[in-house]
């Protein structure tokens, strides 16, 4: 780029610099305003709209579905519920997909048959995974009631899934047996990007195998970790087939604002809409809250 | 066991081992591989639910205790699946693939370029483009259907291919475009100058030096698009009409009736959908995360 | 920093408004006119749906040369928001048929029937289902479909208990003693409470008007938190804590939990329409029931809980369609159309022609008990604008009042839901 400024004049170099990356980025632009900003733009709309339950437009709310939002008796909760969803089943999936991504980064015998297993649960949609589930844990027909009876655990089947406050922690599981996967290929893959050389002198310096791992593979799994907990946090925050298919129960007690949202929607399209912006604002303060508390910055971005 | 992980034994051989771990005792090697196989029965378990499920007649469905295995072991129903509804589940398998294959393609094709050239160059609107990205994955489609409705009514184009192809890649882009550019990013870019001094322009050093070192991001970026085009839900649903545009996850949840579930129909059809997908991974699981990068870069 | 962020957007935005100046706009604007293709979205009932619908189409155009029927089965998990999008779009649908309709006429968009059905057709209806699709005098929605409720009781379970299998209870005072007696003879689920979000309604409805409750009083008004309906509540709340039902009723299903386990010949007792009894006989299924009509707080409850589901017109392009929706309508209820849908689907009619035929018909048989409670069903709400919002209150809310919450408080929360929706109109 240096030898550009010598042979051109200043401004219009400025120029050429400013448009060169059109070419690269249009395409991606292009798609993401047609398909991610226009509805967005529609959604922010329908939240100061009047809407009857069939879905006809009476007129304009104002900020009326907003207020409505917020004093819903139920809002608080599901609010709290929400951060503890999140929270959870991110740092949850994490942990576990680190391990996992060490355990499987070795050689045993029988490895890829290992690691074709746990593509299965990535492989399904989540909607199919959380009705199996549901299948498993029914207390009148599910086999882990079996399971557990045949052990002699339990005497008589339990209800696993009947209170909000016990599903809450099965869908919490869940979430993170489908999240898992994922995160332990993006951790699998961010340990190929190690160089060799690196452990190598690690070996030289004499360093504890926990200390290698703390200090040199983590600092280096960082930009992997990064990308996977981002996407992590955001599929989680807005993942509602899991709680609505798993808890069909009464109450929003067992609610995120991502699935009450869903259901407000069956009375009042505006008020869900509402929701949807609220929901929207809530991911990016978590997200830009995670990205400043790690550092992002330095990881990722270029200097 | 101390011993050996705080005085390693330097290997001096020639060819040096991918993994540089301790040679380990054969004890913890069973445990380690026993450990490992008990996990991935664990991922399969619910799924071998699901299989052994849909070989039950409908009236084992219901029993209680469930059993672990069918009684009658109905394999009709593997069959029977296919032939309802003339062909629904075919039908829709073909959709779910074309929909898929295209979109993915496209994320490919525009995620690329994007993140090649936000990796490699520092420009005005750079933190902006890669905030709007990340911005964009930050919205449940199921809060946009309504708008997508819209839009696509306006390109007459609700109940096509198209509808759902633009979708699928539209919302599949940002994470394809992210870990692209982390990829990039983490390929030094001595390499590619070192082949532009060797003659390969700036386009020729990224065909060729770059993509190949990108392989295991780009892997994984085709992989996630393809895997969440192929088990979209909500969008298809609102923007299909009819059967013969119906994706599978669409066709699948017509199992689930007003007054009837057809559970063991459900679990099968679900199954074929999981398979070929399953399969897919399989054949490129080794270049996800298979040692090209990290075997190159020295 | 942030103003290119807004740059960005910017760009990004005008590039998806240049894309949308591409398409051309698909709105039915054209009046006067009359159009010969109309849409009908069908919610799918079963897996016979589908293909009933999809050869009615065939014989409809082939009799109507040059009238085209787009047709579009909807599952009933989805169809309630696939319409509301077309609404909200301006593209509903000419004909539709869903379990409500009242909000759809209050907006307007609705044919009167009469407008649509033949003479004919009109007055074959019975009078007792015309009236839930009437909203202050005039009827918008047609009713298509009806089912009543009747207690189902498995006489195996009832003779290993000690008891007659020829002597349901017919007071809540029997059925808790019975109840509490199939539970000492081993019975996982005495009586069967489905109140998860797929049908609560129906249950805590059947209560009510056991007890001379029900959701609206004498003159149409909300009366949720009336005493006889706190009264019942508390009575299905005892049934709970005494470990009568499933453990956790509000996040039971119907079909997937109670009625499944009802056909696996877990429940003593439940409520239920014709479907249970149609898969007992089409899986041959070794259940030994007995119908008999719902236990009531003193007696036998002499009103049944009806059901209805419905069939509307849409008026779209000022009247465009009129004469096609007519055509396809009066069509559809054609008297052997009409009942081969009934017998396909095990469904009560509407019409005076299909009853007679289907009372005739020795497939029909088994719906005679259904049949029999049909002419004193008490129907939900279903003319009152509030009730669809109502509705998904109860379905949401009333599982609680059996698990702890008290029954009166949730009662009056949901007295409060209905006022607030009468106020805001639906």
């Amino acid at each position: 780029m240096a030898e550009l400024t010598t042979t051109r004049g200043r401004r219009g170099v400025r120029f050429v610099r400013a448009l060169a990356p059109i070419p690269w980025l249009l395409p991606a632009l292009v798609l993401i305003g047609g398909v991610v900003l226009w509805p967005v733009v529609e959604m922010v709309r329908t939240s100061f709209l009047r809407i009857g339950t069939s879905g006809y437009v009476r007129g304009s709310a104002g900020w009326t579905r907003y207020t409505e939002l917020f004093s819903e008796p139920a809002f608080p909760h599901v609010l709290l519920r929400t951060l503890e969803w999140v929270v959870l089943v991110v740092a949850a999936t994490v942990v576990i997909s680190l391990l996992l991504a060490q355990l499987l980064n070795r050689g045993f015998p029988g490895r890829t048959v290992v690691r074709w297993a746990l593509i299965v649960p990535w492989a399904a949609s989540v909607v199919m995974s959380s009705i199996i589930f549901k299948w498993i844990l029914d207390w009148s027909h599910g086999v882990f009631n079996t399971l557990l009876l045949d052990l002699h655990v339990i005497s008589k089947p339990v209800d696993w899934l009947g209170t909000p406050s016990s599903a809450f922690w099965w869908m919490v599981g869940v979430a993170v047996f489908v999240s898992v996967p994922f995160t332990t290929y993006v951790c699998l893959a961010g340990l190929q990007t190690i160089p060799g050389d690196v452990y190598e002198a690690a070996e030289v310096d004499g360093s504890s195998r926990w200390n290698t791992y703390w200090r040199i593979t983590l600092p280096l799994l960082r930009p992997a970790l990064l990308v996977g907990s981002v996407i992590n946090i955001i599929n989680v925050f807005n993942s509602f087939p899991i709680i609505y298919t798993m808890y069909a129960g009464a109450g929003y007690d067992a609610d995120t604002t991502t699935t009450f949202m869903y259901k407000l929607k069956d009375t009042d399209i505006g008020e869900s809409a509402a929701a949807a912006v609220v929901n929207f604002v809530l991911v990016i303060i978590f997200v830009l809250f995670y990205l400043k508390a790690t550092r992002w910055n330095e990881a990722v971005a270029r200097k | 066991m101390t011993a050996t992980v705080t005085n390693r034994p330097h290997r001096t051989t020639a060819p040096v081992r991918r993994d540089t771990r301790p040679r380990r005792y054969p004890i913890g090697k069973v445990l380690l591989t026993g450990l490992a196989w008990l996990i991935g029965v664990f991922f399969l378990a619910p799924y071998l639910v699901m299989f052994t499920t849909a070989l039950k007649p409908a009236g084992e469905l219901g029993a209680s205790p469930a059993t672990f295995f069918p009684v009658h072991w109905d394999w009709s129903n593997f069959l029977d699946v296919w032939s309802w509804q003339g062909h629904a589940v075919l039908t829709s398998l073909r959709v779910t693939l074309v929909i898929a294959g295209a979109s993915t393609l496209i994320v490919v094709l525009v995620s690329i370029p994007a993140a090649y050239y936000t990796a490699r160059h520092t420009f005005r609107g750079r933190t902006p483009f890669l905030l709007l990205v990340l911005v964009t994955q930050m919205f449940a489609p199921t809060a946009l259907v309504v708008g997508l409705y819209r839009e696509f009514l306006q390109l007459n184009l609700v109940n096509s291919y198209l509808a759902l192809i633009l979708v699928n890649a539209g919302f599949n882009l940002a994470f394809s475009i992210w870990i692209l550019q982390g990829y990039f990013t983490s390929i030094p870019v001595e390499l590619e100058e070192a082949a532009m001094l060797d003659g390969l322009g700036r386009f020729g050093s990224m065909m060729r030096v770059t993509l190949p070192l990108a392989m295991p991001g780009i892997v994984t970026a085709v992989i996630f698009t393809f895997i969440a085009a192929w088990n979209e839900f909500v969008v298809a649903l609102t923007l299909t009409t009819t059967p013969d545009h119906q994706p599978l996850t669409v066709t699948l949840d017509r199992f689930i009736g007003a007054y009837h579930i057809d559970w063991q129909f459900l679990f099968a059809g679900s199954i074929f959908a999981v398979v070929p997908v399953v399969v897919l991974f399989a054949l490129i699981e080794r270049y996800l995360v298979g040692g090209l990068t990290a075997g190159s870069v020295k | 920093m942030k103003r290119r962020l807004m740059t960005t957007l910017g760009v990004g935005l005008c590039a998806a408004l240049a894309l949308a100046g591409c398409g051309s706009g698909g709105s039915d604007s054209g009046s006067g006119s009359q159009t010969k293709t109309i849409t009908f979205v069908a919610a799918e009932y079963s897996d016979a749906t589908a293909p009933y619908w999809q050869n009615m189409v065939k014989q409809f155009e082939a009799k109507n040369p040059g009238y085209t029927v787009n047709l579009n089965v909807q599952n009933w998990n989805n169809i309630e928001d696939y319409v509301k999008n077309l609404v909200q779009n301006h593209q509903q649908p000419d004909v539709l048929n869903v379990d409500h309709w009242i909000d759809f006429a209050q907006d307007n968009l609705l044919y009167k029937a009469s407008d649509v059905l033949s003479s004919q057709t009109m007055s074959d209806m019975l009078p007792n289902p015309k009236k839930i699709g009437t909203y202050q005098g005039t009827q918008y929605g047609i009713p298509f479909i009806l089912s009543t409720r009747l207690m189902y009781y498995n006489k195996d379970w009832f003779t290993k208990a000690g008891l007659d299998p020829n002597k349901p209870p017919t007071t809540w005072a029997e059925l808790s003693a019975d109840a509490q007696k199939l539970k000492a003879a081993g019975c996982p689920e005495p009586y069967g409470m489905p109140l998860g979000s797929e049908e609560a309604q129906a249950e805590t409805m059947q209560w009510m008007l056991g007890a001379g409750g029900g959701f609206v009083d004498a003159q149409g008004k909300w009366a949720l938190n009336s005493s006889q309906n706190v009264a019942a509540v508390s009575q299905m709340a005892s049934l709970v804590s005494a470990g009568l039902t499933e453990p956790n009723p509000g996040s039971v299903d119907r079909t997937a939990g109670t009625w499944a386990d009802f056909e696996a010949g877990r429940v003593g007792m439940m409520l239920g329409h014709m479907t249970p009894m149609e898969d007992i006989a089409t899986k041959k299924l070794a259940v030994n029931y007995g119908l008999a009509p719902m236990a009531g707080k003193d007696g036998p409850v002499t009103s049944t809980l009806g059901v209805g589901d419905f069939i509307m017109a849409f008026n779209n392009g000022n009247g465009a369609n009129k004469d096609a929706v007519s055509k396809w309508l009066n069509f559809v209820f054609q008297q052997q159309n009409y009942a081969q849908f009934l017998t396909n689907e095990k469904f009560l009619p509407v019409t005076q022609s299909a009853l007679t035929a289907m009372t005739s018909n020795p497939a029909d048989a088994n719906l005679k008990p259904f049949l029999n409670v049909l002419p004193n069903a008490v129907f939900y709400p279903q003319t009152d604008p509030a009730w669809p919002t109502v509705e998904d209150a109860i379905k949401h809310q009333i599982g609680t009042a059996v698990q702890g919450s008290s029954p009166a408080g949730v009662l009056g929360a949901l007295q409060q839901t209905a006022q607030k929706a009468e106020q805001n109109g639906g």
